[in-house]
């Protein structure tokens, strides 16, 4: 569920989900570029009969997270949900950047409008398989909203009605009048690892590398990515970037 | 018989096509839509005892991603449902697939430019419908009677004479009137990746989901993956596929 400008949002599930880039074979756990995805399209009695590409896109992530996890499982107890005082001192919080993009297809092509803000707070609530519940809601002004009775007392709703004890709900958002607030699940989906040219299989090693990192079990679908052009070896600048290995779990199958 | 904006349209002999989509089991959200075709020649076009004309005018209508939740296919019989967009907007969602299931009926008439003299020949005529009735009557294998009525509207660029936008009061009688009998022949069924036996896992959840107990012939169709070079794709044994049963004996 999203709340954002009084409109109904419809989650598109082919986008939404948890990403993960690793940059090396030598990155460490708390090096890892973590990013939660959303997708919507407006619903509604006035988009009725509007196919999907006729229809305005919203996207909403939150980016460069750092959960510091050893297992991806471990995602569930992560929580950014109570923030300190200097969190907004820093370029990059711990909690990321939440990036609200919005694309019409009425206005010229490709045009978007773009908001950054680390002036967000989200945490993942539960598990279900490759499912996180999450959580997020992005701050008109977030440091004069966080008094703590009333965080303490609320409750939150999962989507399917389960009561989230001692934390914020709906109603407190609603009050707060956060610019946006959603709830939903993602699953864990996609792994992009950059490997070695000289590896004798990118897919065994990139797997092997977040096994080891995250303790990730055998993916549902891989693919290997060779940016690099053999016919025109002057053009090859970017050597280490360019083979990539992506890694589809929870179902998911498409870039 | 389909009579559509004051033409006649018969049908062919073979019953039109039904067909369901189950998700897999990682789906969020309903996980069985239903879809349905049907095809019509122009009647002027079809003299009795005799072959058709041709070229012959033709319509297509189709129905796609119609959410409905049954326990056993059987239930269609007797069924009446009432497509309008109080309906369709407490069900619209998004696919994992990326669709939109809606419900929309959608609809085609393919009039050839053989004969400029006739007032609609040459002109494309697409049409849809977010307002429709759908009565499906009794069963006799896995065929079933269906009438439907709808009141439609132009798509922008069709050939067919501007109307009002999509009203939300049936005033005027339907528009689009058909009588046929269609045929549950198509089941596709999304299975998990790593999954042993893709056709058995089919067969065991079109079973327990909807009481299907001879899926008839099947087929696998893996996800692609990218080659390595960029130059093309392949299919990937033990990913996400998608088992398609044809002409189900039930």
């Amino acid at each position: 569920m999203l709340r954002f400008r009084d409109q109904t949002w419809l989650l598109d599930r082919r986008s939404t989900r948890i990403e993960l880039l690793v940059k090396s074979a030598q990155t460490l756990p708390d090096e890892l570029f973590w990013e939660v995805h959303f997708e919507y399209h407006p619903g509604g009695a006035e988009w009725l009969g509007v196919d999907l590409l006729h229809r305005p896109r919203l996207t909403v992530s939150v980016a460069g997270f750092d959960p510091g996890v050893n297992d991806w499982r471990e995602l569930e107890h992560v929580s950014y949900w109570h923030r300190s005082p200097d969190d907004g001192l820093c370029l990059m919080p711990q909690r990321g950047v939440a990036e609200i993009r919005l694309w019409s297809p009425d206005e010229l092509p490709h045009r978007q409008h773009q908001t950054d803000t680390t002036n967000h707070t989200f945490r993942f609530i539960r598990r279900e398989g490759p499912f996180f519940l999450v959580e997020l809601a992005v701050l008109a002004d977030g440091t004069s909203i966080f008094r703590s009775d009333e965080v303490e007392t609320a409750q939150a709703v999962a989507p399917d009605g389960t009561p989230l004890e001692l934390e914020p709900d709906e109603a407190f958002w609603r009050r707060i009048n956060p610019q946006l607030y959603l709830i939903e699940e993602a699953p864990f989906g996609l792994v992009s690892v950059c490997v070695p040219h000289n590896v004798k299989s990118p897919a065994a090693f990139g797997e092997a590398l977040v096994r080891r990192l995250l303790k990730c079990g055998r993916p549902d679908h891989c693919e290997v990515w060779n940016f690099w052009d053999r016919d025109k070896p002057e053009a090859n600048t970017g050597s280490a970037d360019s083979l990539w290995v992506k890694l589809h779990y929870g179902g998911d199958w498409r870039d | 018989m389909i009579t559509f904006q004051n033409t006649r349209w018969v049908k062919p002999r073979r019953p039109d096509r039904f067909s369901l989509t189950l998700a897999d089991g990682q789906e969020r959200g309903p996980d069985l839509v239903w879809s349905l075709e049907c095809k019509g020649f122009a009647e002027a076009f079809c003299p009795p005892g005799q072959p058709r004309l041709v070229p012959t005018p033709s319509l297509f209508v189709e129905i796609t991603n119609l959410p409905l939740d049954l326990a056993d296919w059987r239930a269609w019989e007797n069924r009446d449902l009432r497509i309008n967009p109080d309906w369709i907007l407490q069900r619209e969602f998004i696919t994992t697939d990326g669709q939109l299931v809606d419900a929309q009926l959608s609809g085609q008439s393919l009039w050839p430019d053989a004969r400029a003299d006739h007032p609609h020949f040459g002109k494309p005529g697409d049409f849809r419908s977010l307002d429709y009735d759908m009565h499906f009557g009794s069963r006799d294998g896995r065929t079933f009677v269906c009438e439907l009525e709808g009141w439609t509207e132009p798509l922008p660029g069709s050939g067919i004479t501007q109307r009002e936008p999509w009203r939300r009061q049936r005033t005027d009688p339907p528009d689009l009137c058909i009588a046929t009998q269609v045929e549950l022949d198509c089941l596709h069924v999304q299975v998990a990746a790593h999954t042993e036996d893709p056709i058995a896992e089919a067969r065991r959840r079109l079973w327990q989901r909807l009481r299907v107990s001879d899926p008839g012939e099947p087929s696998v169709f893996w996800a692609q993956r990218l080659l390595a070079d960029g130059q093309g794709h392949e299919p990937v044994p033990n990913s996400r596929c998608t088992v398609t049963f044809l002409h189900p004996r039930t």
